[in-house]
């Protein structure tokens, strides 16, 4: 018996899975962006370690799953270096500390330890560096800017060359990876809106992407790792309070029960109002 | 041979790009000087530069850098030490204080560095100026002299810019090297091209390939920028002149000059010039005896070069075409 898609609601019943085709309508439906012309092989999600690991995390977890469970191997990719060049607001050595937290946190959520590569591993490579030297020549400084956009958090004053290098080293990820898919929020697309296509001219290689619509928080229609902890819900939250968090904002409710439940059990389980304790696993993937 | 200078090091880098010509040959006297004098030189093949530059593949710079190390050791016999720059810029400790540069350094701070006329500079362009001026800290334990033309001067000036900058100066223990280099600079002049114009004005018909043939050879000294008794008009240098004074002189002996058919030996460049500028020697046999001796060197040159080490070049696109 197959889901029933209705207004970007799927209902959810035993044995459902859901198709690349209701996937696509799924992201569309709640302001999303994609571009899947078939299940990736190979998906990339990119994050900076610059906060505690929180709720918004939970859809793209959920992507990820979809993928892999389709056969993807999947990169998690910590992005350790770009926390510290998004205009050294974050210290390196905070960095450092935080990258440990998100590796750990994600581990406690179910995420298999072979997803995880930080940044660190490879951009030090004699391949790597080279390859990135290479692509700079295929990226100038005005575009690079354009595309960082709302990504990066300095103002037009306070740029550095780090910002460029930011741009340039997410792009050049996805060639170096060797991914055919990526997955980010909308509100960090313009990196990949103008990167994917540059890539495409340089290698050929057509990359799909997946821009998700941006999380809203307990308090504004956002969450981020910077905001304060009351408009914040940690991804690792107990039971309690995971049910305190959905009693408080009914715009964070609505989305995370249509738009990221849907994600996080695609296979089957019923699980259209979900308790505090059924989320609680099932964002550790124990449906 | 003087022997002044047997602890100092000294620096030239350039970037494997285009078949060897003889603007090159300034240069290359010029660093056979600095070897003569004792100095220690090391010969920086830029191959992630060239591909940066130009956007040469990887297989293609390999064939390039080569080419250019056997050129210039083997053939014109500078006593250097080749370092390729991949083998030193890709360590990780290289790349971390490239990161960690281009991470401090504003926009504006390097605004006056960057080509004129370039108004949409590619990225590569701030890695490629802040990469030469690192490599002095890790190419050796010390650099005291850096040989360069001077258009490298607007990126050699990015280091005074980049210690000017604060938080470059609070993370001093990052690369505190950067803050100790005493290299002294001397920038060296390419030679001109046949019309007697600089080569950043060049074309690849307006400069003497060591690949061209004789025919090639033959006008393009005849198109020759050549003044009768004038070392510089309208702006353009003699470059007939200078050919003899870069390509011809200090390759041979003695050079041999035939003047209305009676053979003058010159044994030095000088006394050549002056025989020219006084109307002694007129530019056409001159001409003659340009031809006759870069024809001899190129010939050596050209066997001496392993095929293989130039399968990458074209040659064809060196001849001149029939309406130049």
């Amino acid at each position: 018996m197959r889901g029933e898609l209705h207004t970007g609601l799927i209902f959810l019943v035993s044995n459902y899975l859901m198709t690349i085709e209701e996937l696509r309508l799924h992201l569309a439906a709640f302001g999303g962006s994609v571009r899947l012309k078939q299940w990736p092989k190979r998906v990339l999600w990119g994050v900076a370690p610059t906060g505690p690991v929180h709720f918004g995390y939970a859809p793209y977890l959920g992507l990820l799953r979809l993928f892999a469970f389709h056969g993807a191997k999947v990169i998690l990719l910590i992005a350790n270096y770009h926390g510290f060049l998004d205009s050294n607001k974050t210290p390196f050595a905070e960095v450092a500390t935080k990258t440990k937290v998100y590796k750990t946190s994600f581990v406690k959520m179910g995420v298999p330890e072979q997803w995880l590569i930080e940044t660190n591993e490879f951009y030090f490579t004699p391949n790597y560096f080279r390859g990135l030297m290479e692509f700079t020549s295929h990226l100038s400084i005005s575009d690079a800017l354009a595309a960082a956009g709302l990504t990066l958090r300095s103002t037009s004053a306070e740029r550095t060359f780090g910002d460029m290098l930011y741009v340039a080293t997410q792009i050049y990820d996805v060639q170096h990876l060797g991914v055919d898919c990526v997955i980010c929020g909308q509100d960090e697309a313009g990196i990949y809106e103008f990167g994917l296509p540059a890539l495409y001219n340089i290698t050929d290689a057509e990359v799909d992407y997946a821009y998700l619509p941006i999380a809203p928080g307990l308090e504004s229609n956002a969450m981020h790792a910077s905001d304060a902890s009351s408009n914040k819900l940690l991804l690792e939250a107990n039971p309690s309070q995971i049910a305190f968090a959905f009693s408080r904002s009914s715009n964070f409710t609505e989305h995370h029960s249509k738009f990221t439940f849907p994600l996080l059990n695609h296979q089957s389980s019923g699980l259209s109002e979900p308790s505090p304790e059924a989320i609680f696993k099932l964002l550790r993937g124990q449906t | 041979m003087q022997t002044d200078c047997c602890d100092l090091n000294s620096l030239w880098g350039v970037a494997p790009i285009t078949p060897i010509h003889l603007g090159y040959d300034s240069l290359i006297l010029h660093q056979k000087g600095l070897t003569a004098r004792g100095f220690k030189h090391i010969l920086l093949m830029a191959d992630i530069h060239a591909m940066m530059s130009h956007g040469i593949t990887w297989k293609d710079i390999n064939a390039r850098r080569v080419y250019y190390e056997y050129y210039f050791t083997q053939i014109c016999g500078i006593g250097a030490t080749c370092v390729y720059g991949s083998s030193f810029q890709t360590r990780p400790g290289y790349s971390e204080d490239l990161y960690f540069l281009l991470s401090q350094i504003p926009f504006d701070a390097v605004r006056d560095s960057k080509q004129s006329g370039d108004e949409k500079p590619m990225s590569a362009w701030v890695v490629y100026a802040i990469m030469q001026c690192l490599d002095i800290v890790h190419i050796a334990p010390k650099v005291d002299l850096i040989v360069a033309e001077p258009g490298q001067k607007r990126i050699y000036r990015l280091l005074e810019v980049i210690r000017e900058i604060k938080t470059i100066q609070s993370n001093r223990q990052m690369i505190p090297r950067l803050f100790n280099i005493s290299s002294q600079f001397e920038y060296v002049d390419y030679s001109h091209d046949i019309f007697g114009q600089p080569l950043s004005e060049s074309s690849t018909h307006s400069r003497i390939s060591v690949h061209d043939a004789p025919i090639t050879l033959r006008r393009k000294i005849q198109k020759m920028n050549a003044p009768e008794k004038q070392k510089k008009a309208g702006g353009r240098v003699n470059a007939l002149l200078e050919h003899f004074k870069n390509s011809v002189f200090p390759w041979n002996q003695t050079v041999s000059v035939s003047l209305s058919g009676k053979e003058k030996q010159y044994a030095s460049y000088d006394a050549f010039e002056a025989d020219y500028l006084i109307g002694a020697i007129h530019p056409n046999d001159a001409r003659e005896a340009l031809f006759n001796y870069l024809e001899l060197r190129l010939k050596d040159i050209q066997k001496s070069f392993e095929r293989g080490i130039t399968h990458w070049i074209d040659f064809s696109r060196l001849e001149l075409p029939h309406d130049y």
